[in-house]
C-alpha cells in the first residue's frame, strides 16, 4: 500500500510534468519551491502557505496538526456579520414576497385615510407629546453610560480585591453614591412623577 | 481524512460559521412559528377553549391515528399561518412616510435575531475547538446589550412612519418603556458578572457549572431582569406600546400583511432571545449539575444542545403564561416600576454583592 504521502508525492510528479509539457498553462517555477521539501522528513510548509491546486497535494490530512493563528480578534466578529447578513436578507426577502406573491387589491380613498377606529382622522397624525418622555430620554442617556462605566470595574472587581480591596471598592462606592445624588436630586424633583 | 481538512483555516471558520448560521437561524424560525402556535393553546387551555384545531394539510388523510391527532394539536397551524402572511393584500397607505414604513418592520426583526450570535447554546460538537456558538466575543454581554437597544428603532420608527395617531402614541410609549426598563436590565447583570469577572457568555457557563447556577447566588438579580425582560420585549404585563383596548394595535396599526407579521417574529424572536439569555446567565446554560463537562462525544454534544433548548422551552412558557395571568399596568405604574423601584433595586444589590464579595466570601 502506498503511504499517503508517497501518493501526494507521485501526484506532483505527474503534475509537473503535466505542467512541462504545457497542460496547465501556469509556469510551474514558482511552485517548485515548496515541493522541495525532503521526502522523508515531512517538514513542509503549512498547507495553506501553498498557492494554487498545489495545496490540495501538499499535504494530505495534516490541517489537524497545525494550529492556525485563529486568535485575532477581528476575525470572531466575521460571524456576526455573517449573521448580519442572513438577517437582512430574510427581513428583505420575505418583503420583497410578500409584495411579489400578495394579493393586489384595489386603491380607495377610505382604505387610503389613517386608522382611527371608523370615525373620519381628526387634526394631525403626529400631535404633541408630554414633556416627561424627553425627560425619559435625557435620563436614560445619564444612566445608561453610568452602567457602561460599572461593567470594567466588575469585571476586574474579584481581582482587583485581593490587591487593593480599598481602593476597588471606595472608588465604586463613591461613584454610586454620586449617581445616586443625582438619583435623588431626580426623583425630589419629580421626573419620575407620571400622575401630575 | 475529508475534503474540510484541506481547506484553509480560514476557509474552515467560515464555512463552519456559516452552518452553524444556518441551523441556528433555522431551529430560531421553527421556535418563533411554535411559539405562536403554543401561546394560542396555552392561552386556550388557560382560558378553557380548545384552540387551533382544525388546519390540516390533504396529507393528513393518509395519516391513521397520527394525522388527526397532530391536526388537532394545530401542527400545521403555523405553516398555514405563514402562507396567508405572504399572500395577503401588502397594502401601503397614502398618507405614510413610505422609505420608513418600509424600513420599520425589517429594523425591528434583525436585532432580535442578531443577539443570538454570542449564545453558547451547547458545548462542543465533534472536535473540541468546534464551540457551539456563532460568535465566542470576549465581549459577548455588552454586545447583547448594544444589539437589545437597537430593536427600540424599529417601534419608534413604526410609529412614526405610520403618520397616524395611535401608532405615534404606541412608538413613543414602547420607546420610553424599553430604554427605562434597559438601565435596570443592564444594572441587574453587572452584580452577576462581579461575581463571574468575565464578559464572556461561555465563561458565565463554566462558573456556573462548577459554583452552582446564578439564580441561587443572585435572586435578586434575577428577578430584576426577568421582569426587564418582559418589559423589553413587549409582552404582557407591559404591553402598553400595543394595548389593544387603547390603541387599538399600537405602532402596527396600519401595517398588514408579511410587514405586519415581522412585527410578530421580532417580538417572539426576542422573547426567545431574551429567554436565551436568562439560561445562559442564570441557569447554567448546557450544563447540568451532573453533566457540566465539555462534550467528549457527539452524543454528549447534542445532549448538551437538547438541555439548553429545554430550559429555553421552560422559560418560553414562562413568558406566555405570564401573559395570560396578568392584567395590563398602567402607564405611570409602569414608569413607577421601572425608575422607582428597580433602579434602585439593582443598585442596591450591585452594592451588597460588592460588600459580601469583599468582606464575607472573596
Amino acid at each position: 500500500m502506498l503511504h499517503q504521502f508517497d501518493k501526494a508525492r507521485q501526484d506532483r510528479s505527474t503534475y509537473r510534468s503535466e505542467c512541462e509539457s504545457g497542460l496547465l498553462n501556469q509556469p510551474p517555477k514558482a511552485r517548485v519551491r515548496t515541493l522541495a521539501a525532503p521526502a522523508d522528513t515531512m517538514s513542509f510548509a503549512p498547507h495553506w502557505q501553498i498557492s494554487g491546486p498545489e495545496r490540495w497535494l501538499a499535504i494530505p490530512g495534516n490541517a489537524d496538526k497545525v494550529t492556525p493563528e485563529m486568535d485575532s480578534e477581528l476575525i470572531q466578529y466575521l460571524p456576526v456579520l455573517m449573521l448580519l447578513l442572513v438577517a437582512v436578507g430574510f427581513a428583505g426577502g420575505t418583503l420583497v414576497v410578500s409584495v411579489v406573491a400578495g394579493k393586489v387589491g384595489r386603491r380607495t380613498r377610505t382604505k387610503d385615510i389613517p386608522y382611527e377606529c371608523g370615525m373620519l382622522p381628526q387634526g394631525d397624525g403626529s400631535s404633541r407629546l408630554s414633556v416627561k418622555f424627553y425627560l425619559v430620554a435625557l435620563l436614560f442617556v445619564l444612566f445608561d453610560i453610568e452602567v457602561v462605566f460599572m461593567y470594567p470595574w466588575a469585571i476586574v472587581y474579584r481581582d482587583l480585591l485581593r490587591e487593593n480591596a480599598a481602593l476597588i471598592l471606595g472608588g465604586m462606592v463613591s461613584f454610586m453614591g454620586t449617581l445616586f445624588a443625582g438619583y435623588l436630586y431626580a426623583l425630589k424633583k419629580g421626573a419620575f412623577d407620571w400622575t401630575k | 481524512m475529508n475534503l474540510f481538512d484541506y481547506l484553509e483555516p480560514t476557509t474552515q471558520f467560515v464555512i463552519f460559521s456559516a452552518i452553524k448560521i444556518l441551523i441556528v437561524f433555522g431551529v430560531t424560525m421553527t421556535f418563533v412559528a411554535y411559539a405562536v402556535l403554543a401561546e394560542r393553546k396555552i392561552s386556550a387551555w388557560i382560558q378553557d377553549r380548545v384552540g387551533p384545531n382544525r388546519t390540516a394539510p390533504p396529507i393528513t388523510k393518509f395519516i391513521p391515528i397520527l394525522g388527526p391527532m397532530l391536526v388537532r394539536l394545530g401542527i400545521f397551524q403555523p405553516m398555514a399561518d405563514g402562507l396567508k402572511f405572504l399572500l395577503k393584500e401588502d397594502f401601503t397607505p397614502a398618507y405614510v412616510r413610505k422609505v420608513y414604513f418600509w424600513l420599520a418592520p425589517a429594523i425591528a426583526v434583525i436585532p432580535a435575531f442578531l443577539t443570538f450570535a454570542v449564545i453558547p447554546f451547547g458545548s462542543t460538537l465533534g472536535n473540541p475547538d468546534n464551540k457551539m456558538v456563532i460568535a465566542d466575543l470576549n465581549v459577548g454581554v455588552l454586545y447583547t446589550f448594544g444589539i437589545v437597544s437597537l430593536g427600540v428603532y424599529g417601534i419608534v420608527l413604526a410609529g412614526y412612519a405610520a403618520n397616524s395617531k395611535y401608532p405615534f402614541l404606541g412608538g413613543i410609549r414602547s420607546s420610553a418603556q424599553m430604554i427605562s426598563y434597559e438601565i435596570a436590565m443592564g444594572m441587574s447583570v453587572v452584580a452577576v458578572f462581579m461575581v463571574v469577572g468575565d464578559l464572556n457568555l461561555g465563561a458565565v457557563v463554566q462558573y456556573q457549572a462548577k459554583h452552582g447556577w446564578m439564580v441561587l447566588h443572585q435572586p435578586l438579580a434575577f428577578a430584576i431582569f426577568l421582569i426587564a425582560a418582559f418589559a423589553e420585549t413587549n409582552r404582557l404585563p407591559f404591553d402598553l406600546p400595543e394595548s389593544e383596548s387603547e390603541l387599538v394595535g399600537g405602532y402596527h396599526t396600519e401595517y398588514s400583511s408579511m410587514k405586519f407579521a415581522l412585527f410578530f417574529l421580532g417580538e417572539y424572536a426576542a422573547m426567545i432571545s431574551a429567554s436565551a439569555m436568562m439560561v445562559t446567565l442564570f441557569f447554567g446554560g448546557w450544563t447540568l449539575p451532573f453533566l457540566s463537562e465539555p462534550a467528549s462525544s457527539l452524543l454528549v454534544g447534542l445532549l448538551h444542545i437538547a438541555i439548553f433548548i429545554a430550559k429555553l422551552v421552560v422559560l418560553l412558557v414562562v413568558f406566555i403564561w405570564v401573559r395570560w395571568m396578568l392584567p395590563r399596568f398602567r402607564y405611570d405604574q409602569l414608569m413607577d416600576l421601572g425608575w422607582r423601584r428597580f433602579i434602585p433595586l439593582a443598585l442596591g444589590n450591585i452594592l451588597a454583592t460588592a460588600l459580601v464579595l469583599a468582606f464575607i466570601s472573596p
